[in-house]
């Protein structure tokens, strides 16, 4: 969702289209939009999606926060001191650092197993439960781990 | 009012629990472990054990004065001023500490749900609920509470055992905490924690028998302590030390944690309803004592119009502090000295000097009580 | 030219037509106009000062019979009979005339075993032997004194000739007119200032039928119907001991409704029964009507539609709760009967608890308390949690529930008070629409409307599942009035929802539990056993298994506090 292309913050959300239909009852992806708009920090940004987007962006059901590489290169405290500050980001949004663009990788994940984008969000990162090749990285985890002084941060690098 | 029906002992344990089990749910356990930091849970034990000790000491103190409260024994010993200053006082310390704790939690709900709304909308709401509880009566109250407050302890304990994969017990470590001077020494002003031992004071003239208040305080004062036990663990294995987003409601931020599979997720609201409940008891006991003094010290004659007053008076003062960190400063170090000084300080001294007074009328003039 | 003249006449000189209006004139004006005709009688009556004052019987039998065309509008009442005829005895003849009420009164008995007796001449009116009964004689000096019984006419007539099984000689003309009004017939004869009160009750009642309400499976089906004297019977039969007590109250100025109050008298607190004889016997009323009226009437607290007294119709509850030491009170007129005091577990709990195993009656009152969890707060949880809390709603539910309500033009609370209300539109319908359309409204009304309504987008149809799973709630509720009640207390609950969310959720369920502590029901306090703790070995909310119900409860500070042995079942423990 936020990579860094000169010093502001390119902040990308990916909103799932309401089904505008009584019944719902579509085996297929659920259609998204994808918005991106810049600004210096996390909350000018999303004030200023706000202004754009009709609805009132709510981020308690919010399942992914993707970081590119090369700004989590650079540091991202004061990124996560903002998002741990609000509260309505719950503490096991997953956490996820992408190798390309943010805004690549959200608009090249299309899951074929799920109706809803956010459930892919949700629990493929949960994988670590009955895999072994990555970690459930939340971001409750990420920053207990961040401001403990004995113990490193982990996160997830994935590729689309 | 008429002591015409008296309560149990369950429902005397509950009442001070009530005391408790709110001051956990604000910012009590936050200030515990900031000052004592790991060496909490030793620090917890020792000073409840030392409250024991001190609650052992006041029940036989007062197997003397037999259903009287701190007001008829301070009468006893000084006449109607010393009542009327130890009225006052305690009347300020409940009013005054009602209404910061109402302030507090109702910023904590603004800030999580209600961002726009000026507080004074969700403070009112608060007062009017205390109002209708008050008019009802003190035992209604005691009754209410009885009936929540098995459900309260049960989310505090849930808290704590649903939480138990976030865990890192080696922030158990080290046990002794800074050391152990400050964890044992000055540590000790830690018992300001149980300032619900004020009720104690107040309770012996509600008690069905007089005999049962030893067996009551002891148990509350171990409930009590048993439950801040479970509470700072929870914080203390939860959080890292050293982060200060959590200012609000700790627990709060602890139940956010709590995932049972993908579908119970997000409880946390059905807490801070339940809390809300036990926030709602907290204030309605704590106006309906206040007014029970008032009522005690002067003998007026309209009942409603001290409810009404009661509740303006909670009001205006909860609106005094100018924001958050004000609240925050009152709530904790203004609520230790004062606590420290009268309830322990103060209360103790006066019980100390009436029994001498006591056991010198009993060798001049024999065991003849005169009420 | 005449028609030409008609025509004009009728448009010129006609006199308007009065529209029938009719007013109601004011009663102080009255008694200047004096042309009733009932105020004339009452003013001609001369013969007595005031009519008030007259009390006891006159022995003439003339001035009665004025004073009761009088006093009964027997002139003006088509029902009301005076049998005026001559009376046999020791065959002699007096003047005598019955006095009853055709419709309440069973003619044949009054033919056949009152009129026949005393107007036919038969063996025992026709004795004509000496007037006098002799009890001893003593003869002195040929002067024989005797000592006799003298005849009383009253005694011969009541002991002799009247075959009936319940007599009573009436004085005073009140009691007459008591016995008279429920529907026994009056004899006054001529020279006598007593009046017979004879039972002869005769009208056409209900017969027992299955109760309409309390329905269960396995229990009795017999209810109470509308006469005084069968529920009694019906309680009597099922208690079969003599220490039942039923006595009768007369409750109203006018009415003088008969209401009895039953208990145990050796295992009811006196206490208690003596603060209900207290309050129905202070009512200044004029009239009561029913069971409903006398319990608002009794009940402590009025304000907050909670009831504190339970109603049934069924009599095997009724003694269940006798047995226990509580007091039933049955007003005639009204198959409901009162028992007090009631608690609050008393209105979850359904006649049929005690029926059955004690693991299905647990499972049904857990069910039940669901069932009032439901149907106080799940509208207004679900305007909280859509409104302020939405993160508290799973992810796929929340946008299943954005994707129904994209297109309702509506806002979420002017949208659930719509159906609520509607659902409560359809209920009251539901009682009086007439019986060949009644499935056919409840398929249209609850199916097909509801369905158009959400193809319409008028409504969502999570919101449609919602107020349907509330009313159905609702229903599981054993007792009607504390039903009624949590229907009325959930709007409260949904406007708190929708103004502050779990706040005013939280807030108004702990006013209402300390409104709940703080009834008291007969000196009960109403949330007994939960606050304050009593003993209750076996008497809490859930049901324990029968051989551990050993104590009758223990708020009603009953005489006898064992209802069972320690060992109830001897067969299975006894010691050789």
């Amino acid at each position: 969702m936020i990579s860094g292309d000169t010093n502001e913050l390119k902040v990308t959300f990916e909103f799932t289209k309401p089904n505008s239909s009584g019944e719902s009852a579509s085996s297929e992806l659920a259609p998204t939009i994808i918005n991106s708009v810049e600004a210096t920090s996390l909350d000018s940004a999303i004030n200023l999606m706000n202004t754009y987007v009709s609805k009132e962006i709510n981020l308690s059901h919010c399942k992914a926060i993707v970081i590119s590489e090369s700004l989590a290169a650079s540091g991202i405290s004061k990124l996560l001191y903002s998002l741990m500050n609000k509260v309505q980001i719950r503490p096991d949004t997953n956490i996820i650092i992408s190798k390309c663009f943010a805004k690549d990788f959200i608009q090249n994940t299309q899951p074929n197993l799920e109706n809803l984008v956010a459930k892919y969000y949700e629990i493929a990162p949960v994988s670590s439960e009955y895999t072994g090749y990555t970690v459930n990285a939340t971001i409750g985890d990420f920053f207990n781990q961040f401001s403990c002084q004995t113990c490193q941060p982990t996160a997830t690098l994935r590729c689309y | 009012m008429s002591q015409t029906t008296k309560i149990g002992n369950i429902e005397a344990i509950f009442l001070i629990v009530t005391i408790m089990i709110n001051h956990i749910i604000l910012n009590l356990p936050k200030f515990l472990l900031d000052k004592t930091h790991s060496g909490s849970l030793l620090n917890i034990i020792f000073i409840t054990l030392i409250v024991l000790g001190i609650v052992y000491f006041i029940s036989k103190l007062l197997k003397r004065f037999p259903n009287m409260d701190i007001l008829d024994i301070s009468e006893f010993l000084g006449g109607k001023i010393l009542k009327y200053t130890i009225g006052i006082l305690f009347m300020i310390y409940f009013l005054f500490f009602a209404g910061v704790f109402l302030r507090s939690f109702c910023e904590s709900i603004k800030i999580i749900y209600f961002p726009t709304t000026p507080v004074m909308f969700l403070i009112i709401f608060f007062i009017i609920g205390m109002m209708m509880t008050n008019r009802l009566g003190t035992n209604a109250i005691i009754r209410a509470n009885l009936i929540f407050i098995p459900v309260i302890l049960f989310t505090i304990i849930l808290i704590f055992f649903a939480n138990i994969g976030n865990f890192t017990m080696q922030r158990m470590f080290p046990l002794l905490g800074n050391g152990i001077m400050p964890t044992f020494l000055s540590g000790l002003s830690n018992i300001f924690a149980f300032g619900g031992i004020a009720f104690l004071y107040f309770i012996p003239p509600y008690l069905k028998d007089a005999k049962e208040f030893k067996k009551i305080a002891i148990t509350s004062v171990i409930l009590s302590g048993i439950w801040l036990l479970f509470s700072i663990a929870t914080l203390l294995f939860i959080f890292p030390s050293i982060v200060t987003t959590d200012e609000i409601l700790p627990l709060y931020f602890a139940s956010r944690f709590i995932q049972f599979g993908r579908f119970f997720q997000r409880l946390d609201a059905a807490f801070l309803l339940i809390w809300i409940i036990s926030m709602t008891s907290y204030l309605s006991i704590t106006l309906s004592f206040a007014t029970n003094i008032f009522k005690k010290v002067t003998s007026f004659k309209y009942p409603y119009l001290i409810v009404y007053g009661g509740c303006l008076i909670v009001f205006l003062l909860s609106l005094i502090p100018k924001n958050y960190v004000q609240v925050h400063f009152l709530e904790t170090t203004i609520y230790q000295y004062f606590v420290l000084s009268l309830i322990f300080a103060i209360s103790l001294s006066i019980l100390i000097f009436a029994t001498f007074k006591r056991r010198k009328q009993i060798r001049v003039k024999g065991d003849g009580f005169i009420e | 030219m005449k028609k030409i003249k008609e025509i004009l006449r009728s448009i010129f000189l006609a006199t308007p037509e009065k529209d029938y209006d009719f007013l109601l004139t004011d009663i102080s004006t009255l008694a200047e106009n004096s042309d009733n005709v009932a105020n004339d009688l009452h003013n001609s009556s001369s013969n007595f000062t005031t009519l008030d004052e007259v009390k006891n019987i006159f022995p003439s039998i003339d001035v009665n019979l004025e004073y009761i065309k009088v006093k009964y509008n027997t002139l003006i009442s088509s029902d009301v009979i005076v049998r005026e005829f001559d009376l046999t005895a020791r065959n002699r003849h007096y003047k005598a005339f019955l006095l009853f009420i055709d419709g309440l009164s069973d003619t044949d008995l009054i033919n056949n075993y009152v009129l026949k007796p005393l107007m036919m001449k038969n063996p025992a009116n026709s004795f004509d032997g000496d007037q006098t009964r002799i009890l001893s004689e003593a003869v002195t000096n040929n002067i024989t004194v005797r000592k006799v019984k003298k005849f009383d006419i009253v005694e011969y007539i009541s002991n002799c000739l009247l075959p009936q099984n319940s007599l009573k000689k009436q004085t005073e003309f009140s009691s007459v007119f008591s016995g008279v009004n429920s529907g026994n017939c009056a004899l006054f004869i001529d020279t006598l200032n007593i009046a017979f009160d004879i039972d002869v009750k005769g009208f056409k009642q209900r017969s027992i039928d299955s109760p309409n309400n309390e329905i269960v499976i396995r229990g009795p089906q017999e209810a109470f119907v509308e006469n005084i004297r069968t529920n009694t019977s019906l309680v009597r039969r099922i208690v079969n001991n003599e220490n039942l007590v039923i006595e009768n109250i007369r409750v109203g100025e006018i009415s003088k409704t008969h209401c009895a109050i039953c208990y145990l008298a050796d295992i009811a607190n006196n206490d208690l029964v003596a603060e209900v004889k207290y309050r129905i016997n202070n009512l200044g009323i004029d009239s009561l009507l029913s069971s409903g009226q006398l319990e608002q009437l009794i009940e402590e607290t009025n304000k907050y539609s909670i009831p504190q007294i339970l109603s049934t119709e069924r009599p095997d509850k009724v003694t269940k709760y006798l047995f226990q030491g509580r007091v039933a009170v049955i007003v005639n007129g009204n198959p409901y009967c009162l028992v007090m005091p009631a608690t609050l577990v008393d209105f979850v709990s359904s006649p049929e608890d005690t029926n059955l195993k004690f693991q299905f009656a647990n499972f049904l009152k857990f069910l039940r308390l669901i069932a009032m969890g439901i149907t106080l707060l799940l509208p207004a949880f679900y305007v909280a949690m859509t409104n302020f809390h939405q993160e508290l709603i799973p992810t796929e539910l929340l946008f299943s529930m954005i994707a129904s309500r994209e297109n309702v033009p509506f806002p979420m609370i002017f949208e659930i008070l719509v159906m609520e209300i509607s659902f409560e539109l359809i209920r009251e319908a539901g009682l009086r629409v007439p019986s060949p359309l009644g499935p056919t409204i409840g398929i249209v009304g609850a199916l097909v409307l509801g369905q158009a309504a959400v193809s319409a987008s008028i409504v969502s149809p999570i919101l449609i599942i919602v107020v349907a799973i509330t009313g159905i709630a609702s229903f599981a509720i054993p007792d009607f009035s504390f039903g009624f009640h949590l229907r009325l207390l959930r709007f409260v609950f949904l406007i708190l929802s929708y103004l502050s969310g779990f706040l005013g959720v939280g807030i108004g369920l702990f006013v209402y539990i300390t409104i709940l502590c703080s009834l008291k029901s007969f000196g009960v306090p109403y949330m007994v056993p939960f606050a304050p703790i009593t003993n209750s070995k076996g008497d809490g909310y859930f049901v324990s298994p029968i051989w551990k119900r050993e104590r009758r409860p223990d708020y009603l500070n009953t005489k006898k506090t064992d209802s069972q042995k320690h060992i109830s079942m001897e067969w299975k423990y006894r010691k050789e």
